[in-house]
């Protein structure tokens, strides 16, 4: 029997100064689960997580969160389906008057009544993590991208939030760091079992940490499956998306071998975003 | 044809317009609630408050001590053509106790702290800090919003004061030690003619100033980039000019009709 889903996005439309970016999402994810959703930069990756946590008003359709459809839900409500997220923004969008300490503490500060001592050694713990050291007094405008990244990550796991949506979480990393991120997600995951939505770029190596990979292409998901399908898949733009990396592992049969010419672009706009 | 070219760009324009009223009242009402009920973020109100407060003690100390010297200067020439140069003190007091001091400190700290505040929000709107807040479930207006309302409606009267009593003594530098009026019929007739309603005028001033600040500098940052240039460094930059010329405005405006209610 099908199994409920936790998330579910259903025909989601959004238009943003008269273009249309969404064009009708349908996603669903289960509780637990970890899906990861790819794309080119531009597809509205970015813009459709906005509608799923409520930042963006939808023009039409719903988001289910927990059985509940949260457009147009009063504030009230929302904060309470919102206490249960942790999100991990693509800019990391890290307060910019609090030091670096301060930034990963503010969610227990404020939202919980946890004793200072015990804020401060979870803290050091979620800054370790993320591999960073000598940092807690430091201000956002003095670390480097992929530092800031790291801090707004451990902020957004930091009080093991049921659901955590992540924007690119390694982008801007180097591979080894890269790696202990998603070995991070992984640990994270297998410990809370939070329910997670992993925006990336990382092909192939994000398809070890979801459970399902859905790609988002001119306003629509046109696939999602699980890993071992997607690198499988016969649908030109998931193939030429896919198959420009090298997927290792998730190698794919060798039926597809024609159309080079048609991924210099993508990749060529992949690497801009890089 | 004559519809598209007209009526179009001036109906799109209006209804913008309205939308932004309504959504401005809307924002300061907002404010309002949350600024009257708890819980208040009592170290982000103090730190609004050294910054508003405290940080511009020096701007006011200095104009309000010229504007008391400069209108010692102007009266004391307008009144020696009648021979009522002992009318000095109460004049430099009643002009600066109902006019000068709640105005001039309003475009002061405007200037000081009301750009400063619109550029510190727009940038916390722009680089998603305002959402992050909203996904914690914590509400932007407790954190970023209220502390400047509640620090402005503290210190603005304050600050007044010192402006009044800064200029008083500037007046009483230029009328008795270098026009030689005497001290005492500087200040002995200044307490016959400035009464309590005077004082009190300029207590409403200042108070309705200080939220005509916050209410115009807070919600250009907070709603930056709304029908106007667009995102980044330019929208901040826009909305920071907007909301200086726009509070100086408003302050005399207001200022204008305040006085004619009070005359
Ligand atoms: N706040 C906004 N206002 C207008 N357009 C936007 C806004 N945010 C994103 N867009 C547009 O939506 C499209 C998708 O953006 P985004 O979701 O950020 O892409 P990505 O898939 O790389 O995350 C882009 O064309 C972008 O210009
Ligand atoms: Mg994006």
């Amino acid at each position: 029997m099908e199994k409920k889903p936790f998330i579910k996005i259903s025909r989601l439309r959004k238009t943003l100064d008269g273009v249309e970016i969404l064009k009708g999402i349908d996603l669903a994810i289960h509780k637990g689960e970890i899906m990861a959703v790819i794309g080119a930069s531009g597809a509205g990756k970015s813009v459709s997580l906005k509608c799923i946590t409520g930042l963006f008003q939808p023009d039409s359709g719903a988001v289910f969160i927990g059985g509940r459809d949260i457009t147009g839900m009063g504030m009230r409500e929302l904060n309470k389906v919102r206490s249960g997220f942790g999100v991990l923004f693509q800019s990391g969008a890290l307060f910019d008057s609090l030091n670096v300490y301060h930034n990963v503490a503010f969610p227990l500060k404020e939202k919980t009544r946890l004793k200072d001592s015990e804020i401060a050694k979870r803290v050091t713990k979620a800054l370790s993590d993320v591999h960073l050291k000598d940092v807690e007094e430091k201000y956002p405008a003095e670390l480097s991208g992929g530092m800031k990244k790291r801090v707004a990550l451990a902020r957004a796991i930091i009080s093991n939030p049921d659901i955590i949506f992540f924007d690119e979480p390694t982008t801007g990393l180097d591979p080894v760091l890269k790696q202990s991120i998603h070995e991070l997600i992984i640990e994270n995951h297998q410990r809370h079992g939070f329910t997670g939505l992993i925006i990336s770029h990382e092909i192939p190596d994000i398809f070890d940490v979801a459970d399902r990979v859905a790609m988002l292409c001119d306003g629509k998901i046109i696939f999602c499956g699980k890993p071992d399908e997607i690198v499988r898949s016969q649908i030109p733009e998931v193939k030429s998306f896919i198959h420009i990396r090298d997927c290792g592992k998730y190698s794919w049969d060798t039926s597809w071998n024609d159309s080079m010419g048609a991924e210099g672009g993508i990749k060529r706009e992949l690497d801009k975003e890089g | 044809m004559l519809g598209q070219i007209i009526f179009k760009p001036v109906g799109g324009w209006f209804l913008r317009y309205l939308r932004d009223l309504g959504g401005s009242g809307i924002f300061l009402l907002n404010s309002l609630y949350y600024s009257f009920t708890p819980p208040y973020k009592w170290k982000l109100i103090i730190r609004q408050i050294w910054f508003i407060g405290y940080m511009s003690l020096g701007v006011i100390l200095m104009t309000g001590a010229f504007t008391g010297m400069v209108l010692a200067i102007q009266l004391f020439y307008v009144l020696r053509k009648f021979g009522a140069e002992s009318l000095l003190g109460p004049g430099v007091a009643l002009s600066l106790v109902r006019e000068l001091g709640p105005v001039f400190t309003a475009l002061m700290v405007t200037g000081r702290g009301g750009s400063a505040l619109t550029a510190e929000i727009g940038i916390m709107k722009i680089s998603e800090q305002i959402d992050s807040l909203y996904i914690m479930a914590l509400n932007p207006y407790k954190y970023i919003i209220t502390p400047n309302f509640i620090a402005a409606l503290i210190c603005f009267p304050l600050l007044t004061a010192i402006f009044d009593v800064t200029g008083i003594y500037g007046g009483y530098l230029v009328g008795v030690k270098l026009l030689g009026l005497s001290s005492g019929v500087y200040f002995e007739e200044m307490k016959g003619f400035v009464e309590r309603a005077d004082l009190l005028i300029g207590l409403y001033k200042s108070l309705s100033f200080a939220l005509i600040i916050s209410w115009v500098c807070c919600y250009k940052g907070f709603f930056l980039g709304k029908g106007s240039s667009g995102f980044g460094a330019r929208a901040v930059s826009k909305a920071t000019t907007d909301a200086v010329v726009m509070s100086s405005v408003v302050v005399l405006i207001w200022d204008y009709v305040l006085g004619s209610y009070f005359i």
